[in-house]
């Protein structure tokens, strides 16, 4: 009997520990920079629809600025998000635009969408409970919310990668699937000028 | 009737009066404990009320009631800007649980409030924001296609509403536009708000007890007090900040208690010195601690027959009464001193005097039933009450309790000596000339004279307690309660229809920032029209929707189902609002059905305003429903100003009072006094106008109070006047009218040291009164 209490104690503290380890090994892989460019690919599937939607695009993940979304195919919708807001157009009409000062959550959502995209796991770490392992120079981190109301809009988000993020999973409320893979990704210091214009 | 005769009858009576009082005594004395509980510390309740508009008391009402069990603690622990808010959210939670066991915040209550997608999800069709609605008119099919397709592949969900069950985003839009009802974010288990960069953390209480419940209250400050004492040492660095009807209301008692006990033991305390000096007799005394204490049972048990709760503030006036109620022990025992009449013979001669000494501060005390103010109404019942039973006691117990006769003391003597030289008017040429300097002085004052009928004026909080009041209020959003349209209609939908047209035309008000915000039931309840509406909007992009179920293989009957040809067309109704969780913050929004006269009825609700910018923009507001007919019906209601127009018009109506009560005293003394009756006015008038001089030279404006008090300064002065004219100058009389004067000033003068805005008024006027007019009596007295 106490063995097997022994055994669940170490098992726990083991948990624990290996997990801490996981998110700092992780980080040490990633390469940091502060601007990220690349391609992806987006796979969606929803309860209703049978076939898979998939659509893909460029993007763009700068420090301080924060990142624009850009989906080229099936549809063209650019997304911005910066730290005061969230705005998604179609070419030239604004299709969506939720500014933080009247909506407070923007600067969550955005917090987390930008440290998904940058891989900054870490600051993941504070919303989300996490476990994981590491595979050679591959990793796989599993994240779900601490909040409640949250959990409301993500269930669940999975992330795999080596040097850089490879691949984001997101599980909605819904049910529904998101799955965005990165390609070509490239690391800089800094943003060309036409860039910057983007996030103005 | 002979003297034995008169004596008997005056003794039964004084034995009945006696048993009477014992009665009223014992009861008072053993339902302590239940009569203690019933005394109302709550300000609010001295405000007015308006028969004449029901459902405007009712909004009161119910504003009043929701706010008073309300509690809000804010809290931050001043992290850095981009430093997260886990310290706050730490502080949060040790505040919950140093209060737990007092009083559970909702949160542990139930968590988290109902998250309002899972209510709304059951009436989604009918949820369309009117943005939405004005877009679906202009929409092309191609427009609302790519509207579709748009959300379809966004990267990432932001209402937490499957695509499948909301295709356009109405649900989604409409779900996220109730969001600017609160800046308040459920945020790692904490309800979180941010201002001016510094999170926030919010604790919210209903409290179990209403604010006023006196023993609750303690025990909540004293929980309160031990729990930032605790967030400190664990947070130098944080802040708390509290909003609530039941500091202020504890505030209130602390202060109105200290000063009960402050004006009455004062006065007691200066009585006995001042009596025992003049005096040097403890008979003296016998009879005024009888006088004093018949006034305070009877003033007591009248007050508790009467109104259902005695108020604090009546209990701190009343301490003042000790000062006028004294007077009447004090005047008869003077006509003792060195007297040597057989006592029946000075009673019966005395009692005709005595009567109308009764008369005048009866009379002054109805000036405060005149008011619409119930708080002052009490007032008035307790002073007539404790007046009229010290009156009667000395009336009834005098000749039983003074000794026959009664030697002039030296001390005593050498006073009444002093004062026997006092300057008299004889009519010469200096006097008239002194005379004409003193009312031009007099008439310079006059016209410098304000008036001030602001709320303010009668009761203000405490201002460190108001400023964070208004803090938690800015940083939450809160609604004002002192400015608001009520709506009214003769059935429901009408009324939320009425609520929707209102809100229309505050669109733009928030939109150029005149306005932040507003709280409105429709806005969780829209009307069936509204709804119908929706559903509309619907029934046209059915195409639309075809196109899409045919493109992504949808199963089959998936865009009817969208659509509002649902065969089962559910409406949320007032009912099914009401009785959900979800209601329960606003439901005191809704006033339901109030009272109306001719048998038709009437539902009104209250729409509230957030960060009303300026007093223009009230005006804006307050024109808003007569130009738009859609509106007519709705009235705004600014509070504040209400109450000062009701304070302005029976400012008004007192002062006519106090004229018509200057005109008319003089026709019933001259009864008595016959020509000498300008002796007895002319002072008592000439101090109320010197009074009202030296208020204009000091800036003082004049409040209803200040017109209250002279009101009463008018019914003690004619006391003195008349008691010293009809006892003509009598060495004693002297003694007697400055010993009572000085003991009034005593209680008057420590009444407008506390620190209630309207006993404060009251308090000055009157001590500046009776001093004037003990000071001018003499002058005018008819020299023997």
């Amino acid at each position: 009997m106490k063995t097997i209490f022994l055994t669940l104690v170490l098992c726990f503290g083991v948990g624990a520990a290996h997990a801490e380890d996981v998110l700092q090994a992780v980080e040490k892989q990633l390469i940091l920079e502060p601007v990220v460019r690349g391609e992806f690919v987006q796979t969606r599937k929803i309860a209703q629809i049978k076939k898979p939607l998939v659509s893909n695009g460029r993007f763009l993940v700068a420090r301080n600025y924060g990142v624009i979304w850009e989906n080229v195919s099936p549809i063209t919708q650019t997304t911005r998000l910066t730290r005061n807001e969230i705005v998604q157009t179609d070419g030239n009409t604004t299709l969506m635009k939720l500014n933080a000062e009247k909506e407070p959550v923007v600067r969550i959502i955005n917090s987390i969408l930008f440290s998904v995209f940058s891989g900054d796991v870490a600051a993941l770490a504070k919303v989300f409970d996490y476990s994981g392992k590491i595979e050679g120079t591959r990793w796989r981190l599993t994240f779900t919310p601490k909040d409640k109301n949250l959990a409301r809009l993500i269930q669940e988000l999975r992330l795999e990668g080596g040097r850089d993020v490879s691949s984001v999973e997101l599980e909605g409320a819904a049910g529904d699937v998101t799955r965005i893979e990165f390609k070509a990704t490239a690391h800089d210091k800094t943003l060309s000028d036409a860039e910057k214009k983007q996030f103005e | 009737m002979s003297n034995p005769a008169y004596a008997r009858a005056h003794r039964l009576l004084a034995w009945l009066w006696l048993l009477a009082l014992l009665l009223a005594a014992s009861f008072l004395l053993f339902t302590r404990t239940t009569w203690q509980g019933r005394v109302d510390t709550d300000l609010l309740t001295l405000l007015p009320t308006d028969e004449r508009r029901p459902a405007l008391e009712t909004a009161r009402k119910a504003l009043s009631t929701q706010g008073e069990r309300q509690l809000v603690l804010l809290v931050s622990a001043h992290e850095e800007k981009d430093g997260g808010s886990a310290d706050t959210r730490k502080a949060a939670a040790l505040l919950r649980e140093t209060l737990r066991e007092l009083v559970p915040d909702l949160k542990t209550q139930n968590d988290f409030a109902a998250f309002p997608g899972d209510f709304y999800a059951g009436y989604s069709a009918g949820m369309m924001t009117d943005a939405d609605l004005d877009w679906q008119k202009t929409a092309t099919p191609e427009a609302a296609h790519a509207r579709a397709m748009n959300l379809l592949y966004a990267p990432f969900p932001t209402s937490g509403v499957p695509w499948t069950s909301d295709p356009f985003g109405f649900f989604g839009n409409w779900l996220q536009s109730l969001g600017e009802a609160s800046p308040l974010r459920p945020s790692g288990g904490e309800w979180m708000v941010e201002h001016d960069g510094a999170q926030y953390a919010a604790l919210m209480y209903v409290l179990p007890e209403s604010a006023f419940a006196s023993g609750f209250q303690q025990k909540l400050m004293a929980a309160l007090d031990a729990a930032e004492n605790k967030l400190h040492v664990a947070f130098p660095a944080s802040q708390l900040l509290r909003a609530g009807v039941v500091l202020h209301a504890a505030a209130a008692t602390q202060q109105a208690e200290s000063e009960m006990h402050l004006i009455g033991f004062g006065s007691l305390l200066g009585t006995f010195i001042l009596i025992g000096l003049v005096f040097q007799s403890a008979r003296a005394l016998r009879l005024i601690v009888v006088s004093l204490l018949s006034g305070a049972i009877v003033a007591l048990m009248a007050t508790l027959m009467i109104f259902e709760r005695v108020h604090l503030i009546t209990l701190v006036f009343g301490a003042s009464l000790i000062g006028v109620t004294v007077d009447y022990a004090i005047l008869v025992f003077a006509q003792h001193l060195g007297n040597a009449e057989p006592v029946w013979e000075r009673h019966r001669r005395l009692l005709p005097t005595l009567c109308l000494l009764l008369l005048a501060p009866v009379l002054a005390h109805v000036g405060l039933l005149m008011t619409p103010f119930p708080g002052l109404i009490q007032m008035g019942t307790f002073a007539i009450f404790g007046i009229f039973g010290a009156w009667t006691s000395v009336v009834l117990f005098y000749p039983c309790l003074l000794p026959k006769t009664l030697p002039l003391p030296k001390r005593a003597e050498v006073v009444a000596s002093l004062l026997r030289h006092w300057p008299r008017w004889q009519g010469g040429r200096k006097q008239w000339g002194i005379a004409l300097v003193a009312l031009l002085m007099l008439g310079g004052g006059l016209v410098q004279l304000q008036t001030n009928d602001d709320i303010r004026s009668l009761f203000s909080g405490n201002p460190k307690l108001i400023a964070e009041q208004l803090a938690v209020s800015r940083i939450m959003q809160l609604p004002s309660p002192a400015q608001i349209f009520l709506v009214s209609a003769s059935d429901e939908e009408t009324l939320l229809q009425r609520e929707e047209a209102l809100i229309t035309r505050l669109r733009p008000l928030m939109a150029s920032g005149k306005i932040s915000g507003f709280e409105a039931v429709s806005r969780w309840l829209p009307s069936e029209a509204q709804q119908r509406d929706a559903r509309g909007a619907k029934e046209a992009l059915q195409s639309t929707l075809a196109q899409l179920q045919k493109e992504l293989e949808l199963p089959a009957g998936w865009a009817h189902e969208q659509s509002a040809s649902n065969p089962r067309p559910i409406f949320l109704t007032p009912e099914n609002w009401r009785v959900s969780p979800i209601s329960q913050p606003f439901r005191a929004l809704w006033l339901g059905e109030t009272a109306s006269g001719d048998g038709a009825k009437t539902y009104s609700s209250m729409v509230l305003l957030k960060g009303l910018a300026d007093s223009e923009t009230a005006a804006t507001l307050a024109q808003l429903p007569a130009a738009e007919p859609a509106i007519a019906e709705v009235e705004w209601v600014d509070q504040t100003k209400e109450i000062s127009r009701l304070m302005q018009r029976y400012r008004l109506l007192l002062t006519q009072t106090l004229l018509a009560a200057c005109l008319i005293a003089p026709l019933l003394l001259y009864a008595f006094f016959r020509r000498a009756v300008w002796r007895v006015i002319t002072p008592v008038v000439m101090a109320g106008l010197a009074t009202l001089s030296i208020m204009g030279y000091l800036g003082i404006p004049v409040q209803l109070l200040s017109i209250l008090a002279l009101l009463l300064t008018l019914g003690m002065g004619i006391d003195y006047a008349i008691f010293l004219q009809a006892r003509q100058t009598h060495a004693h009389t002297l003694l007697a009218t400055t010993l009572a004067a000085s003991l009034t000033l005593l209680s008057f003068g420590l009444l407008a040291l506390s620190s209630t805005p309207a006993l404060h008024a009251l308090g000055l006027t009157a001590t500046l009164g009776v001093t004037l007019s003990w000071l001018l009596t003499p002058v005018f007295c008819q020299r023997k």
